[in-house]
């Protein structure tokens, strides 16, 4: 008996080395580049608006225009997609993948989203490029894991075997971190939330249980972190299978919390949001909410999410560039699906096609498919991109140098946006940070925390002829017009004007029930 | 003081144990009755609680029901999740377990790997996203005020529908014929099926009403507790469940209500001791166990004593 | 069966063939496996689809371990990703923290694994089959709150990085290395398991299984034997997930234990019973067939999203309603054939036979068994 049984397992051992395997012949003129993509996540799929989108887009895009010109001649890109393995995840599948495109004949290889699968992949690249001379060395560009160490302990360390690893896309966690306090010391607590509770506003942090937020939560609890204005009463993390975060809500509220920070990649904010909304916590809520970039977060939370700040590439249809707003509309006139959600395009869909036109610009001024050469220009291009200018540092980030309130490099950085209600009452994602550009508006609070906010705009408690004074010298004002006072835009429609006055006086003499507010 | 934190935690430890108590009664009842360790017993729990959502959803979304008794959509959910369960769980056992009865591994075997059948059910007729967290609508809002303690309504709620199921239970068990016939079959099986109980039919009810149990405990406390369900909450739900049934014995009902009152308390009073600790939280029902069955293997009421 | 004159022919040759290679000796037909998994490195293969060989090579040794466990001496597990992860991140916190090299750690980890067997079988393995199963389900779920509680200690959910074996080797050569490695581990411990089944203490085992009381009832102290089948257990599957951590995942993380949100939750721990079922519960080897098949197919053949055209309609499957599929098939096989599906494969195999005379089937099971 035992015998037979271990002849079959010989005849299906026999099987695998006799399936061969096929390499597809890379065809003239053809440049294949790899792309992975976090798929049943929402920073995955086209319609869902993620990376694969972009990659697709920037391909049709290159392709239908001249091509990449590579000394001379003229190259079509070929699109290899393979999933990374994120979700659920599967490092062992990742690094397959990798190694699949390699085989495929990708030279130059966008992806990595999640940190867990995007170390496998990487580590799969490393070891390939060890026996590869430099001419030969697989390129890779990180689109969407922010972890510094990914570039830091691999770049940062030891040049030489990982000079093929760039990152074009997020900035790092650092420097995204820098962005959050950068709105919040330079402008949100001191010109918003500071007058309005007497000068100390009293803020908690509320974080996923993750390996990325635990030196931002450790930060932010010091006393100071947030400046002499602001200090820190409440800090927890949540496990990541946690739906119901009225608890911790209810917590931070009740140790006095005004303002509360998050940092979350997870889907389940939409139901944090929501139930902020609904229980109409006496705080704002600001940070890093990836879901809630996506007009997806908009339909699961129902609308309930209108007043919540996060990072993010741009807003809705935001000219951040002049690239920006025709990406936009051709990413959801393309990708969107009858019956779900709208295809906004989330910061990894941004990314693919920033990393797109990298690698053309690079490509065209090394001349040759010469990986020495292709890194040479990486390393030394500052080109335009979807949201700004594009560099890299000299371990190979991406390289950005502002971080507050205002934006005059144009290097790109990340935003801060705000939900909020349109002329026509559906919600969009408005940018309110940085102030200094014409598609910035002003931050609203909501009105169950403050009902005058929006027309009280010397901050006072009461509305009254000095507010009015405020709106009558930016009166006529619009972005970039030396008046141009962004507060004053009551109605945030981009120019102060008559229906600001209106609103304004609609309100007049009302005043806060208590003041400062509690 | 600490006569207030000790009153507290007996409060909502009692109702929380109460909780615990009926999602594992399903369990212990099936393995009285039939003599079967069903493992499913954990995504019934949590097929039960998304049905209970998904229908409650779409009662709300098709608006049929006049706004004055909002009371009726959860009423009408539950009912329904209740059937639905119970037919799935009966229809599982009759195709499955039914024809392995007796070789105890496979069972044990079968039955797990069905626990990864059913949650990757929930991925693929429901998404990905919402296998990974489903929002369910609290069964009751605001708190009411037990002896000095504030207790959420919603749990309260569910403290005494479980109380109710209880006592409904032993009166069916005792008092109907049906009834009569699953405690003859747990007490003798030979006897009985001399004395005409078809034991086929009877494994299937019991099944039955296991599974629906089930689900009516993962109803009350994910409508209650969390507020939420996610697919693979099957696992907590399988620790629950016979952490119970080992603190109170495998196949007895009274256990299965002793052991969730001392589950509900200790794991209270561990969270209320020592704070912070979010994500032992969800351990706690696994050490217990450990520590139960290493001193005491047999729990407390064990119907089948089942060691040296 | 039929009478056709040509089916009987070729029925014929079938049963020349079988009875010449079916009944040469077990110790032959190994042999002739093992050098054919060897020169599979030489065949002309993608080195790369290689890596899911090693993974199932070391994921054969977890499974022939539990194997010894609970299809010999009938004492169920459901939970021995304990040992994998622990076989992990014992190498992985002796590296990290004392910085010894790996070939000092793992044995570590080995002698390790098998103490907390003991330790955790003291108590547990007075229990009998359904509280014994729930206890060590528990166990992998218990300890993984413990580690992402001490994320300093244990490194989170990226875990702790591990070392490779062969530093020095080219890409390609390392893998091939790995392989080697990792067939001569598969090698060595299923011939060491199965000389300890088939030895008296085996014996032993197997006498457990049956009928525990009975067996006492020979004056055998069957605590000891369950001791020490669960360390015996323990220390392989330590075994085989320190080395897992080194060759395949590059670090011991927490998934080595269970993961949520995997496409297969308790994924090390499902996989030995999977690979049983499939190969047979009980003989040593059948486990590793079965994680061979499982292996390849899940990471060779069903890979993505399979889509394809019935009558114009596209239908996709993806990963999870594969994974669905297959665990109802798995389900299937256990309701059928509860005692593994190779075993009857062959059964009704040896149904295709000539009927032979009765001297004849005395002769070769004489001769079998004095192998």
């Amino acid at each position: 008996m035992e015998k037979k049984i271990a002849l079959l397992v010989a005849i299906l051992l026999v099987m695998p080395p006799l399936l061969a395997w096929i390499q597809s012949a890379e065809a003239q003129q053809t440049l294949k580049i790899g792309v992975l993509v976090p798929y049943n996540l929402v920073q995955g799929e086209a319609w869902r608006g993620g990376a694969e989108g972009g990659a697709w887009l920037a391909t049709w895009d290159i392709n239908n225009a001249t091509g990449i010109n590579i000394g001379g001649t003229r190259y079509k890109i070929e699109l290899v997609i393979m999933d990374e393995c994120a979700y659920p995840l599967n490092e062992e599948q990742a690094r397959a993948n990798t190694l699949a495109l390699i085989q495929a004949g990708c030279k130059i290889i966008v992806g990595g989203f999640r940190t867990e699968s995007t170390n496998a992949s990487i580590r799969a690249v490393y070891e390939w490029n060890q026996d590869r001379p430099d001419d030969e060395k697989v390129i890779y560009l990180i689109n969407g894991a922010s972890t510094d160490e990914l570039i830091t302990n691999t770049v940062g360390k030891d040049y030489e075997g990982w000079k093929w690893l760039f990152r074009i896309n997020p900035i790092n966690s650092t420097m995204l971190f820098k962005n959050t306090l950068g709105w919040l010391i330079g402008y949100l607590i001191p010109k918003k939330l500071a007058p309005m509770y007497g000068g100390l506003v009293k803020y908690g942090v509320l974080v996923e249980d993750y390996e990325w937020t635990k030196k931002i939560q450790g930060y932010l609890s010091q006393p100071g972190a947030l400046g002499p204005n602001a200090t820190c009463v409440y800090s927890a993390r949540t496990p990541p299978e946690t739906v119901n975060f009225d608890p911790y809500l209810r917590e931070a509220a009740n140790s006095g919390s005004r303002l509360l920070l998050i940092f979350y990649t997870l889907p389940t904010t939409a139901y944090l949001i929501s139930q902020w909304y609904q229980g109409q916590y006496p705080f704002l809520i600001c940070g890093i909410d990836v879901y809630a970039q996506s007009s997806e977060f908009l339909k699961k939370t129902g609308g309930l999410c209108e007043y919540e700040m996060t990072e993010d590439f741009a807003g809705t249809r935001t000219p951040i560039t002049p690239l920006a707003v025709r990406f936009w509309d051709n990413f959801v006139g393309n990708f969107s699906k009858p019956g779900e959600p709208p295809a906004w395009p989330v910061y990894t869909a941004w990314g693919a096609y920033n990393a797109f036109l990298t690698i053309k610009a690079a490509l065209e001024t090394a001349g040759e498919l010469n990986s020495t050469k292709i890194i040479q220009a990486l390393e030394s291009q500052e080109i335009w991109v979807l949201n700004g200018k594009a560099r890299f540092t000299p371990i190979h980030d991406v390289y950005s140098i502002s971080y507050g309130v205002l934006w005059p490099d144009k290097y790109t950085r990340a935003v801060f946006i705000q939900w909020q209600k349109g002329a026509d009452g559906n919600l969009y994602k408005v940018v309110v940070c940085p102030i200094d550009q014409p598609y910035s508006r002003k931050t609203m609070i909501p009105p169950w925390i403050y009902p005058l906010a929006d027309v009280d705009l010397k901050i006072d408690g009461i509305i009254d002829v000095f507010d009015a004074v405020i709106l009558a010298a930016a009166a006529g004002s619009y972005p970039g017009h030396p008046n141009w006072n962004m507060e004053a835009d009551i109605n945030r429609d981009g120019i102060v004007d008559i229906f600001d006055a209106v609103l304004l006086a609609g309100k007049a003499g009302q005043q806060a029930p208590q003041w400062p507010l509690p | 003081m600490v006569k207030r934190m000790l009153e507290s935690i007996i409060i909502i430890g009692t109702i929380v144990g109460l909780i615990y108590a009926i999602i594992a009664l399903g369990f212990t009842l099936v393995y009285g009755i039939s003599g079967i360790v069903n493992l499913t017993h954990g995504v019934f729990i949590v097929v039960g609680a998304y049905l209970y959502g998904v229908l409650s959803d779409y009662l709300l979304k098709i608006n049929i029901f006049p706004p004055e008794s909002p009371y009726l959509i959860p009423i009408i959910a539950m009912f329904l999740s209740f059937i639905f369960t119970a037919a799935i769980g009966s229809i599982f056992y009759r195709l499955t377990l039914h024809q392995i009865l007796g070789d105890e591994i496979s069972i044990l075997i079968a039955s797990i790997c069905s626990c990864l059948i059913f949650q990757k059910l929930i991925y693929i007729t429901l998404g990905t996203s919402q296998a990974f967290a489903y929002r369910i609508s609290p069964l009751a809002y605001g708190k009411i005020r037990i002896i000095n303690t504030d207790v959420l309504t919603g749990q309260a709620l569910a403290g005494t529908i479980s109380l109710i199921t209880f006592i409904a239970l032993s009166i069916f068990i005792s008092k109907t014929k049906v009834g009569r016939a699953m405690k003859a079959l747990s007490q003798d099986l030979e006897a009985s099926m001399l004395m005409g109980i078809s034991t086929e039919k009877l494994y299937m009810l019991t099944t039955a009403i296991s599974a629906g149990l089930g689900s009516l405990g993962g109803i009350l406390y994910t409508s209650t507790v969390t507020f939420g369900v996610a697919s693979y909450m099957w696992m907590s739900g399988l620790a629950v469940s016979f952490t119970v049934v080992v603190l109170g014995g495998l196949g007895s009902v009274k256990g299965s209500l002793l052991g969730g009152l001392i589950l509900g308390l200790a794991e209270i009073s561990a969270m209320t001791i020592l704070p912070g600790a979010g994500v032992l939280q969800s351990s706690i029902p696994f050490i217990v166990i450990i520590l139960v069955l290493i001193i005491r293997p047999k729990g407390l009421f064990g119907k089948r004593i089942e060691m040296e | 069966m039929q009478t056709v004159p040509i089916a009987r022919y070729f029925r014929k040759i079938y049963t020349n063939i079988a009875t010449h290679i079916y009944d040469r000796p077990p110790r032959t037909l190994a042999f002739l496996i093992i050098i054919m998994l060897s020169i599979l490195p030489y065949s002309g293969m993608d080195l790369i689809k290689l890596e899911i060989l090693i993974s199932a090579n070391l994921i054969a040794i977890l499974a022939a371990s539990w194997d010894l466990l609970v299809g010999r001496t009938g004492q169920i597990s459901l939970g021995h990703a304990l040992f994998f992860g622990l076989g992990a991140y014992t190498t992985a916190l002796f590296i990290k923290y004392l910085g010894w090299p790996f070939w000092i750690t793992i044995p570590i980890s080995v002698i390790v694994g098998a103490g907390v067997a003991l330790t955790i079988g003291i108590p547990c393995l007075r229990l009998k089959g359904p509280y014994l199963a729930l206890v060590t389900m528990a166990f992998p779920l218990a300890l993984q709150g413990f580690l992402y509680y001490y994320r300093d200690i244990f490194g989170g959910e990226t875990g702790i990085g591990l070392p490779k074996i062969f530093p020095g080797l080219r890409f390609f050569d390392r893998i091939v290395a790995n392989y080697y490695l990792s067939l001569a581990l598969l090698v060595l411990s299923s011939i060491i398991i199965y000389k300890i089944a088939t030895s008296k203490t085996g014996i032993i085992f197997i006498s457990i299984l049956d009928d525990e009381i009975g067996a006492k009832a020979c004056a055998i102290n069957t605590t000891k034997y369950k001791l020490m089948s669960l360390a015996i257990s323990g220390l392989f599957g330590s075994l085989a997930g320190a080395f897992y951590g080194h060759i395949v995942s590059g670090s011991a993380n927490p998934r080595l234990f269970v993961d949520t949100t995997a496409l297969m939750p308790m994924e090390f721990s499902l996989i030995p019973i999977i690979a049983a079922v499939l190969g047979g519960v009980g003989t040593i080897y059948g486990p590793i067939v079965g994680v061979y098949i499982y292996q390849i197919l899940y990471r060779y053949i069903l890979r993505d999203v399979i889509t394809f055209n019935i009558f114009g309609y596209i239908v996709t499957v993806d990963r999870h309603m594969q994974l669905f599929i297959f665990i109802s098939f798995i389900v299937l096989l256990i309701v059928k054939w509860p005692r593994g599906v190779a075993r009857a494969i062959v059964e009704k195999l040896e149904d295709l036979e000539e009927p032979r005379e009765l001297e004849e089937i005395l002769k070769e099971k004489t001769e079998s068994k004095q192998m």
